[in-house]
């Protein structure tokens, strides 16, 4: 029965939204006011009782003194509770400042050996033609578009010496092609980005004829 | 803090001069030294820095008892006669004339300041009189104006509303006005041109030329005196502006006959005269060695130069009376110095030309009737809206294909060689038992795309017997990996706790991934279902470190949840990972792929099916392949048809 309940629910709020298509209307704006108050609710439900209550004040109030270390953290979110005034904010700049101090750090540290790294490494390419004609073929796009696309936000005043004038005259060139290849990779992140959405509309689709009207198999 | 009595500008202590409009600022609220400028408190006698009288002596009014004299540093009472300058035989009547009328500087010179001063009040108050009628004009308006006031207060008003300087002066002034017939023809074109109305000037230009002129000596042609007046007559102090000028003398007028009974030097520069004992004591000792001149007694001071000071402003006599301290039962005292320690509303600026000429304008295209009629602008004639063709025919590519008998798109998937084939040989390739790291990083959002991959995926690591442990950086992440695990872990006889585990909310992005990166699981996490701590289950108790797990696999519903866990996972512990993302996120991790920080990637619902048909199992994602290809099918026509139809219409205007 509550599985009956759930798929009539889901079903009509699925037909909420999409009465978009018509125009807004109350129908989708009292649809959107229900997923945000659940996602709402959710985030705090998992907040309170998965995080604050297991993780830091039941064993405080169980054994403080096993879980002293447990008070700075205390003191850092109660700190935070003091930019709801003007007069105490500067108080909880502490808690700001370790919390963006400490994933800041975080952050380009692993930029630094997660992306960074390995991505430079990765464009180091072999370009001999004693590979596979797809290798070669590939390799030499990529560092060309790479190339291409750095000289393409290369923004210079046309220069007076003849062999400057030709490298930038070259790099203009190269930069238009490394332009185009910018072009293409929106185009196909936009691409796979509407074929996601499609997919999330078979989803729905597939959802009202088969758990709700339950006519396709 | 001054306010500026012309714009009401916020000034600083210490500045002389408005930050906002240039003018002189009145001094703040209190007395202020006559010696040293310094700031004293309203009840101040004597100067707090040096010393000096800050207070008016007035007849009739008590007052403190004076200082006693100190030994050396006292004014010089009764010294030796120095020899009576003798008359100049290039001197005129006039100024001869005055100097008789005047006391000797012996004369002078045999009172102490103190007494001088009751004999100067004295003085003034019986012959007030007959000063009266000789007092110059600006003074009489003065005293006319001070005449509304009671009777009690006009005694008191009119001894300190003349400086002792110009009392005295006005007794000269009957033996002068005889003498003026007399005057060189210099003195007097010195009189017409001071006499004469001063050429209208702005406050900005007054202020610069006050600014500049430190002396009279630059506005009075030093030249034009004779040598002898040129040596005696000391600089005089302009006075900038004539409110403020009233009000500074209401500080200093009181004393002007102390600081003009004081010796003075003959160098103007020193002005040795306004200095007290104590200050020219202090001197360098070649100051001292120098043969001191005689005092100019300040009643030698000739009328004519009086009258040069400016009379234009009408002074300022209105106010309430002091009602305690030193100056209790005195009127008029401090009324610009009250007025400018309250806080004034910022004048409104004067108009100017282009303003004015604006605002003309503005009005005469307010009264000119309107000439033409506003008409909107006619709509361009707009193609017939597409769009519901377009979601028409989306719609009914995604619902036709259920109904289709034969699933058209399935047959063609590609399996070898791609990207899900790789990663389906890396789940093959584990080890019987291998600990699996598994990350639920989506939400509802991309759950109908995703979810098709999950469960491809979880059924393969439990066919091959992984264990199975569940985190999500998403507060939303455990809910849906506990729709996908319980399921599979039903057709596969997992057991919770044992086999698999839903280890909950990973909070704190990259310090929580971070976390698993140095020590495998947090140590105070507690799963999804029973809320115990995750160090304390069964399957969790033999993870030690992060080289316990074989493999991690993302289920990545965004680029950067993928990013996460390569950036602060896979670099710090050096784990193999596999990601499972929705097909947006495929050009971005195909990047990580091709650097080889992924040992296999999948994505969307086409990677989905190649996954079902590769597990042997084919299901919903290879049911939904017909109604994807169709809207894709849909999508790209168009595509293709509306940039037709754009280049047709484009080469049909040029033509």
């Amino acid at each position: 029965m509550s599985d009956l309940i759930g798929v009539w629910v889901g079903a009509i709020l699925t037909l909420l939204v999409f009465s978009y298509l018509l125009g807004d209307s109350p129908l989708f704006r009292i649809a959107q006011a229900i997923f945000v108050g659940v996602a709402v609710g959710y985030a705090v439900n998992v907040a309170l009782y998965l995080i604050l209550l297991p993780r830091l004040i039941y064993p405080l109030i169980d054994s403080p003194q096993q879980n002293w270390h447990l008070f700075v953290p205390l003191a850092l979110g109660i700190l935070l509770f003091a930019k709801l005034r003007a007069a105490w904010s500067p108080l909880g700049n502490i808690s700001i400042a370790f919390l963006f101090g400490v994933g800041g750090a975080l952050a380009i540290g692993g930029a630094l050996s997660g992306a960074f790294v390995p991505q430079l490494n990765a464009t180091i390419l072999s370009l001999s033609p004693a590979q596979n004609l797809n290798s070669v073929i590939s390799n030499w796009l990529l560092v060309i578009g790479t190339i291409g696309a750095l000289l393409s936000f290369r923004f210079l005043a046309q220069p007076q010496r003849p062999l400057a004038r030709a490298f930038e005259t070259l790099a203009r060139g190269w930069g238009g092609l490394g332009r185009w290849f910018i072009l293409i990779a929106f185009g196909a992140i936009f691409a796979d980005t509407a074929v996601a959405r499609v997919s999330v509309l078979i989803d729905r689709v597939y959802y009202l004829l088969h758990d709700w009207l339950q006519i396709v198999r | 803090m001054i306010y500026c009595a012309q714009c009401g500008t916020q000034n600083k202590d210490e500045n002389k001069f408005c930050s906002h409009c240039g003018a002189r600022l009145a001094p703040p609220a209190g007395l202020i030294c006559p010696m040293c400028s310094t700031p004293n408190p309203v009840d101040t006698v004597f100067c707090n820095n040096c010393g000096a009288r800050v207070v008016p002596l007035i007849a009739g009014v008590d007052r403190p008892a004076a200082p006693p004299p100190i030994k050396g540093l006292s004014l010089p009472t009764k010294t030796a006669a120095p020899p009576t300058p003798a008359p100049r035989e290039d001197s005129e009547n006039w100024l001869a004339n005055l100097r008789a009328a005047t006391p000797t500087d012996n004369e002078a010179e045999s009172e102490t300041k103190w007494a001088r001063d009751e004999n100067a009040d004295a003085e003034i108050a019986s012959d007030s009189a007959t000063t009266r009628e000789d007092d110059p004009a600006w003074m009489r308006d003065l005293r006319r104006a001070a005449s509304d006031a009671p009777a009690d207060e006009a005694n008191q008003r009119d001894d300190f509303d003349q400086p002792r300087e110009t009392r005295a002066r006005s007794d000269q002034e009957t033996a002068q006005a005889e003498s003026e017939a007399d005057e060189p023809s210099w003195i007097k074109r010195l009189r017409e041109s001071a006499q004469a109305p001063e050429p209208a000037l702005d406050r900005d230009d007054r202020a610069i030329k006050m600014e500049r002129a430190e002396t009279r000596d630059d506005i009075v042609d030093q030249d034009a005196l004779p040598d002898w007046l040129q040596a005696e007559t000391p600089p005089e102090k302009i006075t900038p502006e004539p409110e403020l000028a009233d009000a500074r003398a209401q500080n200093i007028a009181p004393l002007r006959a102390e600081e003009t009974s004081a010796p003075r030097a003959a160098e103007p520069e020193t002005r040795a005269g306004e200095m007290p004992d104590w200050m020219r004591m202090a001197m360098p000792a070649e100051k001292k060695d120098e043969p001191r001149l005689e005092p100019i007694a300040p009643e030698e001071i000739p009328s004519w130069v009086a009258r040069l000071k400016p009379t234009d402003a009408p002074p300022i006599i209105s106010g309430e009376s002091e009602a305690a301290g030193p100056l209790a039962g005195l009127r008029s005292l401090l009324p610009l110095a009250n007025a400018i320690a309250q806080p004034h509303a910022p004048a409104k600026p004067a108009p100017t030309p282009n303003g004015k000429t604006g605002a003309q304008l503005f009005q005469a295209i307010l009264a000119a009737p309107a000439s033409t009629e506003i008409t909107a602008p006619e709509m361009k004639r707009r193609a017939p809206a597409m769009q519901p063709i377009l979601y028409l025919l989306i719609a009914l590519a995604v619902i036709i294909p259920f109904f289709l008998p034969t699933n058209l798109a399935s047959s063609g998937l590609r399996l070898s060689g791609t990207p899900a084939a790789e990663f389906y040989d890396a789940i093959q390739t584990l080890p019987a038992n291998a600990n699996i790291l598994l990350a639920f990083d989506y939400d509802a959002s991309v759950a109908g795309e995703m979810d098709l991959l999950a469960r491809a995926v979880t059924r393969q690591l439990m066919q091959r017997r992984a264990n199975i442990i569940a985190v999500s950086t998403l507060d939303t992440g455990p809910a849906l990996a506990q729709r996908i695990l319980e399921p599979a872990a039903r057709e596969n006889n997992y057991r919770y706790g044992a086999n698999y585990l839903n280890a909950g909310y990973l909070a704190g992005n990259e310090a929580g991934l971070a976390q698993i990166a140095s020590i495998g699981l947090p140590t105070n996490a507690r799963d999804y279902l029973q809320n115990q701590l995750v160090r304390q289950i069964q399957i969790a108790t033999n993870i030690k470190s992060p080289r316990d797990f074989a493999l991690v696999v993302v289920l990545a519903g965004t680029d950067d949840a993928l990013k996460l866990w390569l950036e602060q996972v896979q670099a710090r512990a050096n784990l193999r990972v596999a990601a499972a993302t929705s097909a947006g996120v495929e050009p971005k991790a195909r990047a990580y792929r091709d650097a080889k920080q992924i040992v296999g990637l999948v994505s969307g619902l086409i990677g989905a099916a190649q996954y079902e048909v590769l597990t042997g199992q084919p299901g919903q994602a290879v049911v939904r392949v017909n109604a994807q290809s169709a809207a894709q099918i849909v999508l790209v026509l168009a595509i293709v048809i509306g940039n037709f139809a754009w280049l047709i219409s484009r080469v049909g205007k040029k033509i």
